[in-house]
């Protein structure tokens, strides 16, 4: 842990509104892409993100210190999409619209798939390709989605994994064996 | 290296998780397999592509938004200042109003109390006004010097 994120955690734990400012402009970003990619809609993703942090203004007071803050922050926005799954399926929530409103903000904020893609056609199989992704992610298993969010998109590590998940390394790598696998199947599905 | 268990080995290849030894006989079921060959390419092309999807802004106006959702389950505890100027028209204005009216209904009071004051003026004072005439004023004839005494 940095000296700076040290002094900021001092600081959150004083509750200094200044802090958590800063806390959320740093880690906002991260914890919606989370969020958004685990649940695939905008209004929920917001809705949950905005809890995330709320839960680490609450319960600050409890991070001991043992992991990074954003392991920390992760491993509430993950069981705050867990239990949000434990809900939404409560009340047979379906997924299929919500893949629209993530097709459709990734639309307008226009980004490319494979870095800086000029011609028309590139910038539209990239889209098409993106789209295709969100609807494989979106019918994995929500375990599988889990490990495959935080490794393949957000890149975090093995190690930060365990720690998020509270799975043993051996575990977070077979089971994003099979979510790559459940993956690529999807996405071989939805591309014919 | 069966296909299976190459295949078992497909993540670990991409996290170069793998030893020498079997790195090597992998990359040799590989080049043996043309079916495991294209099944692997499609696997790496997957990986790939969830790791060009780039992080996605959260929505305008976000962390004023958390602010706000804290300040609310604190009942104002946190992040005062906003809710102050948040409330600072509704209920200050109103108590402002209601402040003026006050002032305004005393005022009117007071004035009221003072023209009755002087409308309840002494009974000498108002006789002496009645008798007073309308004509222009004339001094009264005991100051007025006599001409003629017996």
């Amino acid at each position: 842990m940095s000296p700076r994120e040290r002094r900021l955690i001092r600081r959150l734990k004083q509750r200094d509104e200044r802090a958590f400012r800063e806390m959320v402009l740093t880690y906002q970003q991260q914890v919606y892409s989370i969020v958004l990619r685990m649940l695939g809609n905008e209004q929920e993703a917001e809705d949950l993100a905005q809890e995330v942090f709320v839960t680490v203004f609450k319960s600050i007071e409890n991070f001991r210190g043992d992991s990074k803050l954003g392991t920390w922050i992760y491993r509430i926005a993950i069981n705050h999409c867990r239990n949000r799954f434990k809900y939404l399926s409560r009340r047979h929530y379906h997924t299929t619209k919500p893949l629209d409103d993530v097709r459709e903000r990734e639309q307008r904020q226009e980004i490319p798939l494979h870095g800086q893609m000029g011609r028309p056609d590139e910038v539209l199989e990239g889209r098409r390709l993106q789209q295709a992704i969100q609807a494989a992610i979106a019918a994995l298993e929500s375990d599988h989605r889990e490990v495959l969010v935080l490794r393949d998109i957000q890149g975090v590590s093995y190690e930060e994994i365990g720690s998020i998940t509270g799975l043993p390394p051996g575990t977070v790598k077979s089971r994003l064996h099979r979510a790559r696998m459940a993956l690529k199947e999807q996405l071989e599905k939805h591309m014919k | 290296m069966e296909r299976e268990q190459a295949r078992s080995h497909f993540s670990d290849y991409l996290d170069e998780d793998l030893s020498d030894e079997l790195r090597l006989a992998f990359e040799q079921a590989l080049e043996a397999d043309d079916e495991l060959r294209e099944e692997f390419h499609s696997f790496r092309m997957t990986v790939k592509s969830l790791s060009s999807l780039r992080l996605t802004a959260p929505p305008p106006e976000f962390a004023r938004k958390v602010e706000r959702r804290i300040q609310r389950r604190s009942h104002g505890r946190f992040f005062r200042d906003q809710r102050l100027l948040m409330r600072l028209p509704f209920e200050w204005f109103s108590f402002i109003i209601i402040l003026l009216l006050l002032v305004l209904y005393m005022t009117l009071m007071l004035d009221i109390k003072r023209v009755e004051k002087a409308g309840k003026k002494p009974p000498g004072v108002e006789k002496k006004l009645k008798k007073a005439p309308t004509s222009a004023p004339t001094s009264s004839p005991s100051s007025r010097p006599t001409a003629q005494t017996p």
